[in-house]
């Protein structure tokens, strides 16, 4: 699973009120992939990025952001590449997506999550 | 501890069970083989076969078309047998296809290792496109509920350029198929159930869903959770072969939720599709399938005469193709 991936997923247990989003990410095993780095596309998906669990799940990784990005942050190379790195390059292999709300854990296992549920959990 | 001694227990009573009752069997199958023989023979002398026959169809038609958990339950095995058997990369596409009316039926130019599957992929061009209508995806995050072996989303991602792609089956084996086989880094995949779909609220901009309804038990519960997660500007394509009679209940559903912004009625070109593409639908199933699963995938293969390709032909059901906007509340 790739960040950009986390970006999207919520715990879906319909009894679950409130924080269903982002989860905390748990990784136990990480590869890092060697993609080429892409301003255009980095800036394109910077745009569509809910920013704050972005910044959240990397910082759960030990990388820091800043908590706001700026219009001048998308023309700071460095910045940009580094983004690019956590988006693309950094995949998930094992470990836990854990909801803030109700608890539930969903495994991530040969880097997919397994967002099912259990058939007594659903509504 | 307690489980493995629980499974120790089961591992006794299955031997047991098969060294036991294996030889009972075989030693009395003289007398059970002929008594079946006897009622075989007796229903059809008495013309009650057909009716046998007609009670054992419609079992399955409600086992796999209209129940709610059996329904669900049986796809999700289906399909992850199937994958178990048939692991071969070459095989990406699980769709009945999509032809124009013409002497090939080929709408799309194809890279060559595409061309076997062609009228599949044609079927997600037509979808994606929103029928046609647009060249290309940039900028939009799209999302496939049911997403199969992948090959169309990755079709998709290679041809129209959206910015990113979710995958979202419920298939274990088919994600994992999904995630080998597709690198790309906009693409993923993930497990996930299409009546409680992982995905925040507003965040997509496209849903595809390509013959993969029928399958679901709770067909509402479905477009509610797509409602919810597009954008108040996102579309749903949405297609997938119907029961004539059930269509209006269907679009019933389809407009609690969203407009229908235009409709096709592509039954001829999923005809014509299955014309161009039977006899290698035939050829894969005759040479590469065990013997005992033949019967059961020419059903499903929609090969010329196949049930399915009847049902159409006959437009007892249809084959109907939707692109859908939010209803805005
Ligand atoms: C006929 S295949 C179509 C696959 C793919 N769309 C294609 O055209 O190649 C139907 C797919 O729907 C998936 N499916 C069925 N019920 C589902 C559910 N409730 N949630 C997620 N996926 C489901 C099956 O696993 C299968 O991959
Ligand atoms: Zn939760």
């Amino acid at each position: 699973m790739r960040l950009l991936t986390h970006n999207l997923l919520m715990c879906n247990l319909k009894t679950c009120a409130g924080q269903n989003f982002p989860l905390a990410l748990q990784a136990n095993e990480i590869s890092e992939e060697n993609t080429e780095f892409n301003l255009v596309l980095t800036q394109k998906m910077l745009g569509k990025l809910d920013w704050k669990a972005f910044h959240r799940v990397a910082d759960s990784l030990g990388h820091t952001l800043p908590e706001e990005l700026t219009p001048e942050d998308q023309n700071n190379d460095e910045l940009m590449q580094r983004l690019h790195h956590l988006l693309f390059n950094i995949v998930v292999l094992s470990g836990t997506l854990t909801c803030q709300s109700c608890g539930r854990a969903y495994p991530i296992d040969k880097g997919i999550p397994n967002m099912l549920l259990e058939d007594s959990e659903e509504a | 501890m307690i489980e493995f001694c629980l499974w120790l227990v089961i591992v006794v009573i299955i031997t047991a069970i098969s060294v036991i009752a294996i030889p009972i069997l075989i030693i009395t199958s003289p007398l059970w083989a002929s008594t079946l023989l006897v009622i075989y023979l007796l229903l059809k002398a008495l013309g009650l076969s057909s009716i046998v026959s007609n009670k054992c169809s419609q079992i399955y038609d409600w086992l796999f078309f209209k129940s709610d958990k059996p329904r669900k339950f049986l796809w999700r095995n289906f399909y992850n047998a199937l994958c178990y058997m048939f692991p071969q990369e070459e095989w990406k596409t699980m769709n009945y296809g999509y032809a124009v009316s013409s002497e090939t039926g080929y709408m799309i130019v194809l890279a060559k290792e595409e061309e076997s599957e062609r009228f599949s992929y044609q079927l997600y061009h037509f979808m994606a496109t929103g029928f046609k209508k647009t060249g290309n995806l940039q900028g939009q995050i799209i999302v496939e509920v049911g997403s199969g072996r992948g090959g169309g989303l990755a079709y998709v991602v290679r041809n129209l350029k959206p910015l990113s792609a979710l995958g979202v089956d419920y298939s274990k084996q088919q994600v994992e198929f999904c995630k080998r086989t597709y690198t790309y880094p906009n693409i993923s995949f993930v497990e996930g159930d299409a009546e409680n779909l992982p995905i925040k609220d507003d965040s997509v901009d496209m849903v595809l869903n390509v013959e993969s309804c029928h399958c679901y038990g709770n067909f509402k519960k479905f477009v509610g959770e797509i409602s919810r997660v597009l954008k108040s500007d996102g579309r749903f394509m949405l297609t997938d072969f119907i029961v004539a009679d059930r269509v209006p209940a269907f679009e019933a559903v389809l407009k609690e939720f969203f407009d229908i912004s235009e409709k096709k009625d592509i039954t001829p070109n999923v005809l014509l599709s299955l014309k161009f593409d039977s006899d290698r639908r035939m050829e894969l199933i005759q040479n590469r399938t065990p013997i005992c699963c033949r019967r059961l995938l020419k059903r499903f293969s929609g090969s010329e005469g196949s049930a399915i390709y009847l049902e159409l032909e006959s437009r007892r059901s249809l084959y109907l193709a939707y692109n859908l906007v939010k209803k805005s509340s």
